[in-house]
């Protein structure tokens, strides 16, 4: 588990100015919605919450599909694969780096909304941040598996295409669809969780890191994907 | 004595989907590295070294064949927390000084407050002891390779790979490594160099394996391989000129000297004395390391195609 920590530590100090920037983005984009005169219409603040929660999930996943490319033309993933640290153990690091990046992006957006709408529940805030968490969670181990032996763009746009495409029906099953699910739940400040859609996006990140870290363990490291 | 570092046959093919082409690293390689060897590992560039490194480390696998490192097969985690690794182009997390060795440390398992020590007593061997706060991506290339050599040796490893430790450094730095890499032969640590720098193998190792075209093409301890038995020095006076089968004769303040092989000693010493002329020295002719690698580079081997 140290070794997963210190991985993790690294990377998020590596895109620290990244970090801060999704910490401050939420505050800005609220700021468009708030008035000193009279607080932010419900409708306004759910269309602004939509938003960030589909750039968060989006640019997590783009943070993960890049991860390993750019350890790999940095050869920083040399170094660090030298010493007594398994495949498993990187990938693990790399994905809870993007957890934690998710993780506070969305309890910046709960902490923006709060400050918006009087009267928000402390139960909705936790439950925005959980959904989001949670789908942001399966985008980039989802990013991840295919950033193992694919270029990151590609990586990117199917962890995307697979995260939101869903979204274009009007009711996504859970168990194939729970990041597109969660974003809905996310989005729409309910006032209940969809319990069964955090399970199986949990559940499905930990398969798609399993299957990354099985593909990975069969790469070469020092060689860059065409 | 055991082996800490084996390699089994192993080839590796690199292949390019979009140009149609494969390439063959390493064919067939087979070698063995002893426990308390420093050994230099010698080739022209593309020879294979680096890719018979990663492929020890886990960080490229092997296409045929295998090997053990320090009775681990290759790829083992726990085995590589007890060596210490040089890349030729050594990139780290951009953080002070410090936090890199620590961080490099604990990432082999290295506890607080010996972590710390390590970090401290490491930085002033390898002389950046007053940059240790100094953010690393303000280094020059010669620091990263003084604080490369520095986190190799973090875990006080058994088997310590370097490759290329010295390529980017001024002399006196070059000193500094070289004293690094004696101590750990004096405290029995196992060295496995790759280096261009036949001056520093030829200082330091006890054994050298000369790798063309992915395969080993001759190994062997430093002294047999330098020493060439066929040819022998001789150094002659009061002669007027030196014997007919003499090679690269210089004469200097009176004497001769001469190169004559093996089977003609006998004869060219009777033809020094039936001249009147008197031996000095008679010693088996060494070469240098330079030589026997420009010698063995140059031989024609059968190349191509892949291994059997």
């Amino acid at each position: 588990m140290r070794p997963v920590l210190l991985l993790a530590g690294s990377f998020i100090r590596q895109n620290r100015w990244l970090l801060l920037a999704f910490i401050v983005w939420p505050f800005l984009l609220g700021a468009f919605a708030w008035s000193p005169q009279h607080h932010a219409r419900r409708a306004e603040v759910l269309e602004i919450l939509q938003q960030e929660v589909f750039y968060g999930v989006a640019v997590v996943a783009f943070l993960a599909s890049s991860a390993v490319y750019n350890e790999k033309r940095s050869r920083r993933i040399i170094g660090v694969l030298s010493k007594g640290v398994s495949r498993g153990q990187y990938l693990w690091g790399l994905l809870f780096a993007c957890a934690a990046f998710a993780l506070i992006y969305f309890v910046a957006v709960a902490s923006s909304v709060a400050l918006l709408l009087v009267g928000l529940s402390l139960q909705s805030s936790v439950f925005l941040v959980l959904a989001g968490f949670s789908a942001s969670f399966w985008a980039a181990a989802l990013a991840l598996l295919f950033a193992t032996f694919l270029h990151p763009f590609l990586a990117a746009a199917i962890a995307g295409s697979a995260a939101f495409a869903p979204l274009a029906f009007s009711k996504a099953n859970v168990a194939v669809a729970s990041a597109a699910a969660l974003m809905q739940v996310a989005g729409s400040l309910a006032a209940g969780l969809d319990w069964p859609a955090v399970l199986a996006a949990w559940f499905e990140g930990v398969v798609f890191t399993l299957a990354a870290i099985r593909i990975f363990a069969a790469r070469d490291v020092t060689v860059s994907i065409e | 004595m055991a082996a800490v570092l084996e390699f089994d046959g192993v080839s590796k093919r690199y292949r390019s989907i979009f140009a149609r082409q494969d390439r063959w690293a390493l064919r067939d390689f087979t070698l063995q590295i002893e426990a308390g060897e420093i050994v230099g590992f010698l080739g022209q560039n593309g020879a294979g070294k680096t890719t018979a490194i990663h492929i020890a480390l886990g960080l490229c696998v092997p296409t045929k064949g295998a090997g053990k490192l320090l009775g681990r097969r290759f790829g083992d985690a726990p085995a590589r927390k007890r060596i210490g690794f040089l890349s030729e182009t050594p990139a780290f997390y951009h953080q002070k000084a410090f936090d890199v060795l620590k961080f490099c440390g604990a990432l082999n398992g290295v506890r607080e407050p010996e972590l710390s020590r390590r970090a401290h007593n490491l930085l002033e061997a390898v002389g950046l002891a007053s940059d240790s706060n100094r953010n690393i991506g303000k280094f020059s290339r010669g620091m990263l390779q003084r604080i490369g050599v520095a986190q190799a040796l973090m875990n006080d490893p058994e088997l310590l790979i370097l490759d290329e430790p010295t390529s980017a450094l001024d002399p006196i730095s070059r000193l500094q490594v070289r004293q690094v890499l004696l101590d750990a032969r004096a405290k029995g640590k196992t060295v496995f160099l790759s280096s261009h720098q036949l001056s520093e193998v030829e200082l330091v190792c006890d054994r050298v394996i000369f790798v063309r075209e992915g395969r080993v093409i001759s190994s062997g301890s430093m002294s047999d391989l330098t020493q060439s038995a066929n040819e022998f020095e001789i150094v002659a006076e009061n002669l007027a000129s030196p014997p007919a089968s003499a090679r690269n004769a210089q004469q200097q303040d009176g004497r001769w000297t001469f190169v004559v092989a093996k089977e003609q000693q006998q004869q060219a010493i009777e033809m020094v004395w039936a001249a009147g002329g008197t031996v000095l020295s008679l010693v088996p002719r060494t070469q240098t390391l330079e030589e026997l690698f420009i010698k063995l580079m140059s031989k024609s081997v059968p190349s191509g195609g892949p291994p059997a």
